[in-house]
């Protein structure tokens, strides 16, 4: 177990509760997909691991979260990435004034000399040959697509054993988005990366991950397998647009609202 | 707002209306009357502090339109504020122009310097254009000290005559106090009014974020400037009432340090609201009186200084004000008010 | 009157002083992201401290002078710990304000310390001015100028090659990203409020040295705020260009316009020179660009 979250609960601001006691694992070298609607508290997760919520007067106050078996809940940031932790923000947040090569390199900043940084540095350009021929490149004016690789990329630099994904697809193409989720798979099949996935397009997700959580409001409703997922007849009709008869969208056949949440109870 | 149990807008007017409850009539009514009626039981010293609190009030009141309302940083409000009072003392003393003429005039004068900056913000965004109002201030020492001697006195300055009206001159604290009453009344009713009307929406939404209310069709660029121009008017304004005051304008009376203490006077107040410009200003003034007053006090502690140690305390204080607020307060005494307003209603309730 | 040359060459020096200063306000922005309007001050506490040790603790000066820098880090240190850290997550606004609250409350400071006298800067370096051909130079100035090129070549250096200094300017783009890569933000913060006492108290030598002075002499940090918008508040080899660029205008309008206006050109140039220049390139000349993707 990698990672385990037990029990957690988030406050924000000292009176908004935002996470009601979230159980989540990811094992080593597993892909997770975490799915939900808006403001459900997929990011606030994510957040809580990687210790970003103090930024955001945000505060666990109930719950344990283990990471290689030590609680990390009350660790600064910077110290979990040392630990191989890394969050890949919502947003593509890239260093916009500094070349794409400034921006793997600080993303190398755990590394212990330059000469290690360096070896990171080609091979994450082998995963990513674009990113190679913009070494230069002011990385503001990137496209969305290749500002994504270059997140990823530099949280590669950091030699990681788990990487938090926050929306990858956010705003890119269909086709970018399927060359991202699977150099996804690729780096869990090479590397041995875990990946804890937050995405909104339930498709995409679910066709790579290994196991997937579902939330709603701040509550885990559903998790299982992938496959398990895909077939529940619930995600189908919520999440992947699929009436009763599996095929698209009919509106002639909508039943939801016939049809109740099973989690609902 | 919440208001208090049992209050409810019936029609539109009642809903648009700033004071809504009988209590709240009477509390204003009370205040009118306590204000107009100050000289009477007040000292003369007193309502000479009245008469620097009301002219302050109304240049900050109009940074507080510039600044809090519509987000444009103004360090400059000080110049502004010399330039309405050296037009005010020029048309006073060189043409023998009115009150009633030169006020406005030096208003819309120390306006049209404003606009200069608020033209720089079609280009000039956030807080460059702050410290590009810094450049104001030097720009207006230097203007005043080298136009002709005939126009802005250069280095000595100009003095005017006391304002009068018909055979009544405006020629003592407590004559001059009531002119300065009308006006600050005048400029903050006006204040209040257009921090609700449509320009103040559109000030707003300037202030939180430009490109989008472009997008909605607001027109930045008009609004930043008219900022500008309102803010420099209520300086140009509050210039003028000082001209009248003190009967001598001089260069060294608008400094940068000014400026920065109305900026200060804003934030211990609180931005975005008209009444943090008065409570901001009021509360700065007084404590500047307090410690004028404990002057001598003071000066027994440290006689190395003399009555430099007045002025430092002064420092001490604003300054050590102005970080505590942000520290703890960053919005400032109204915010802290409407808290414990609220808390009090909805007792014995959190939230 | 003195020749345009020499004008010239002194302009251009003290251009290179403005330099040194606004360095210390690009240092501080390009990290933490915030202006720090109280450097003129800390720039005459570290005069101040220099002062106090040799006129009253009676250190010859090259004991004086590193006990000042040593002095005025500490300072930074302190100031960003105790002001600063608290507001860690609030808005730029707030940070603005605290560093404005920090000019008024450290000028009313000094003056309890210090008193309003008018006191005696020590000599550090050589006093007597130098003549190259028609020209005469302060020496103050050259010696100064020298040192702000080099510095500048070296933080130059250091914000884009080395990884240190890339981290702080990663922290300098967005504090989060910055916290999400490992890079500690406070260690950042606290390196650049350091670093700008450094600078502010080398500052205060080469425009202070053998001269009298007094608490206003914190007005130059204002005088310097041209020089440091024009440049680009995150750029620091453009401050160099920025500060060359205001000194030698400046100083051949003063040239010009002295005899014109009685005096006092220069004073007010610089803030004209950035006025439009910023007009023309709103982020200042090397500055960074606001890179908005709407």
């Amino acid at each position: 177990m990698l990672l385990q979250l037990t029990n957690v609960e988030v406050v924000y601001s000292d009176v908004i509760l935002v996470l009601k006691g979230i159980n989540l694992d990811v094992d080593a070298g597993r892909i997770v997909a975490l799915l939900g609607a808006n403001g459900a508290g997929k990011t606030t997760t994510l957040k809580a691991i990687s210790g970003l919520l103090r930024s955001e007067d945000g505060r666990v106050t109930a719950g344990r979260i283990t990471f290689k078996g030590a609680p990390i809940h009350t660790e600064e940031p910077q110290n979990l990435v040392r630990k191989g932790l890394v969050q890949v923000v919502e947003g593509r947040k890239i260093l916009p004034h500094m070349t794409v090569e400034q921006n793997l390199l600080v993303g190398g900043k755990v590394l212990k000399n330059s000469a290690e940084r360096r070896q990171m540095l080609e091979r994450v350009y082998d995963y990513f040959p674009k990113l190679r021929d913009m070494r230069g490149r002011t990385s503001g004016y990137l496209s969305g697509g290749e500002q994504q690789m270059l997140v990823i990329g530099r949280a590669l630099m950091a030699k990681p054993s788990l990487v938090l994904l926050d929306e990858p697809s956010l705003g890119l193409a269909p086709m970018i988005v399927a060359e991202i989720f699977s150099l996804v798979r690729r780096l869990r099949d090479q590397e041995g990366i875990a990946f804890l996935v937050v995405e909104q397009n339930a498709k995409v997700a679910l066709g790579v991950a290994d196991a997937g959580y579902v939330m709603e409001n701040g509550r885990i409703v559903l998790f299982g397998s992938a496959q398990e997922l895909r077939d529940n007849e619930d995600i189908k009709e919520f999440y992947l647009g699929m009436s009763l008869s599996g095929q698209g969208k009919s509106f002639k056949d909508v039943k939801h609202y016939k049809r109740r949440k099973r989690w609902l109870g | 707002m919440t208001l208090p149990g049992g209050v409810f807008a019936e029609t539109y007017a009642q809903d648009h209306a700033l004071i809504r409850t009988p209590g709240q009539w009477a509390w204003f009514v009370a205040m009118i009357a306590v204000l107009v009626l100050l000289p009477l039981f007040a000292s003369p010293r007193f309502v000479g502090i009245a008469n620097v609190i009301g002219i302050t009030l109304v240049a900050v009141v109009g940074l507080q339109l510039t600044s809090g309302y519509a987000g444009q940083i103004n360090m400059g409000q000080s110049a502004f504020m010399g330039v309405g009072g050296y037009v005010v003392g020029a048309l006073a003393s060189k043409l023998g122009l009115p009150f009633w003429l030169t006020l406005p005039l030096g208003g819309i004068g120390a306006a049209l310097f404003g606009v200069v900056f608020g033209l720089a913000a079609l280009r000039i965004k956030g807080f460059y254009l702050a410290l590009t109002t810094i450049a104001a201030q030097y720009i207006f020492t230097f203007a005043m000290l080298k136009l002709p001697k005939e126009w802005f006195g250069r280095a000595e300055g100009l003095r005017l005559e006391p304002a009068s009206l018909g055979g009544f001159a405006f020629d003592t604290d407590t004559r001059i106090y009531f002119l300065v009453l009308a006006m600050a009344v005048l400029m903050t009713t006006g204040a209040f009014g257009l921090a609700r009307s449509r320009t103040g929406r559109a000030f707003v939404a300037v202030r939180d974020n430009d490109n989008a209310a472009e997008v909605i069709g607001i027109n930045v660029f008009y609004y930043k400037v008219l900022a500008f121009f309102i803010g420099a008017f209520y300086a140009g304004i509050a210039g003028g009432l000082w001209a009248y005051y003190v009967r001598y304008v001089q260069v060294d009376q608008f400094t940068l340090w000014l400026s920065v203490w109305y900026i200060g006077m804003l934030i211990v107040g609180g931005m975005g609201s008209v009444l943090g410009a008065i409570v901001g200003t009021v509360v700065i003034r007084l404590l500047q009186e307090l410690i004028t007053a404990a002057g001598p006090i003071l000066t027994e502690l440290a006689p190395q200084l003399g009555g430099q140690i007045v002025f430092a305390s002064m420092n001490i204080l604003l300054g050590g004000l102005i970080v505590l607020f942000m520290i703890f307060e960053p919005r400032g005494l109204v915010h802290r008010w409407n808290i414990i307003k609220e808390s009090y209603r909805i007792w014995p309730f959190p939230h | 009157m003195a020749s345009v040359l020499t004008y010239l060459i002194n302009g251009a020096l003290t251009g290179l002083l403005y330099a040194l200063i606004a360095m210390s306000f690009v240092i501080i922005y390009r990290s933490a992201r915030v202006f720090n309007f109280a450097q003129g001050e800390i720039i005459v506490v570290g005069a101040f401290l220099i002062w106090s040790y040799v006129a009253l603790f009676d250190m010859e000066w090259w004991i004086a002078v590193p006990l000042a820098l040593v002095s005025s880090l500490v300072l930074g240190l302190v100031i960003e710990r105790i002001f600063l850290r608290p507001l860690v997550g609030e808005e730029l606004f707030s940070f603005v304000m605290v560093t404005i609250g920090l000019l008024i409350l450290i000028r009313g400071v000094v003056l309890v310390i210090w008193g309003p006298e008018v006191r005696f800067f020590p000599a550090v370096l050589p006093v007597t001015a130098v003549r190259i051909g028609p020209v005469v130079i302060d020496q103050a100035l050259l010696w100064g100028g020298l040192a702000t090129l080099v510095i500048a070549a070296l933080m130059s250096w250091f914000f884009n090659k080395t990884q240190l200094g890339l981290e702080m300017s990663a922290v300098a783009e967005d504090h989060q990203t910055a916290l999400s890569l490992g890079i500690s933000v406070k260690r950042s913060v606290a390196v650049a409020w350091a670093l700008s006492g450094v600078f502010s108290t080398l500052a205060a030598i080469i425009f202070l040295n053998g001269k009298g002075m007094t608490f206003l002499a914190s007005d130059i940090g204002f005088a310097a705020l041209p020089v440091a918008l024009l440049a680009g508040l995150e750029s620091i080899g453009g401050v160099v260009l920025g500060g060359l660029i205001v000194g030698i205008a400046s100083a051949l309008a003063a040239y010009f316009l002295d005899p014109v206006f009685d005096g006092g050109v220069a004073a007010v140039f610089p803030f004209l020179i950035m006025v439009i220049i910023l007009l023309v390139r709103p982020t200042g000349l090397f500055g960074w660009k606001t890179i908005e993707r709407i």
